[in-house]
């Protein structure tokens, strides 16, 4: 098995018991925030484990993503909200808003944080291997 | 506000306009990691189907019928599945385009 099927049987594994959790445990009003942190918290562990100093070294661009997202959730989160296009159901979430929810500050800079991590870490190996 | 076209509203000016622009002015750059942007976007949907199932499922989120196409596949709305791809590939490209932006001030 490749690094590469590894990596993909890992986060199978990881989805499919991150589902299991929250499908058969009830988190009430914790459920949007302990979503975030389990689907999006997950990867970002995974990443951080096995490629920390490449991350590192590219820790700069990963908080600028970072900061963009959260720009972009506060103002695309609050038009997609007044537009209707979505909403949240009061009993699984805090009910802290700062237009958006506030669970949607951190889903954005969890699952951004980790779509910058895995293109950094991509990107690095499409280097590798066009080098060699 | 456009009846059911409002997420497409939506994904256009957000996520679509902005792809465009980034892919017109880098070009050669994504042209030289598309493999990184389809791995990041193949991830996406891994994580993203079954969390987006669950929460519809057990009412974490929902959405009204009169702001979406009504064209669902596996419990999610078409959109959703732009909505994942795209944000993905929006967020791959802003990355990329600030790591050529830092290495070329080292």
């Amino acid at each position: 098995m490749n690094i590469h099927q590894r990596s993909l049987l890992i986060n199978i594994v990881i989805v499919c018991v991150v589902f299991a959790v929250l499908w058969f445990i009830n988190f009430g009003t914790f459920s949007y925030i302990a979503s975030i942190l389990l689907f999006a918290g997950a990867p970002i562990v995974h990443l951080w484990a096995r490629d920390r100093h490449l991350l590192d070294r590219h820790i700069k661009v990963i908080f600028w993503i970072i900061i963009s997202g959260l720009v972009a959730t506060l103002i695309c989160e609050t038009i997609a909200l007044k537009w209707g296009i979505w909403g949240y159901y009061s009993d699984s979430v805090l009910g802290i808003f700062v237009g958006p929810a506030i669970e949607t500050f951190f889903f954005s800079t969890l699952a951004f944080s980790a779509i910058a991590g895995a293109t950094i870490r991509m990107a690095h190996i499409e280097d590798h291997n066009r080098n060699k | 506000m456009v009846g059911q076209y409002t997420y497409i509203l939506w994904l256009t000016l957000f996520v679509w306009v902005p792809i465009i622009l980034m892919f017109s002015y880098n070009r050669q750059l994504f042209h030289r990691y598309k493999g990184t942007m389809v791995y990041c976007i193949r991830g996406a949907l891994l994580f993203s189907i079954p969390w987006d199932f669950w929460a519809i499922k057990t009412h974490v989120w929902y959405f009204p019928s009169d702001r979406i196409i009504g064209v669902w596949f596996f419990g999610l709305p078409l959109e959703e599945y732009f909505f994942i791809v795209f944000i993905t590939l929006e967020v791959s490209m802003l990355t990329l385009i600030l790591i050529k932006h830092f290495e070329s001030k080292l």
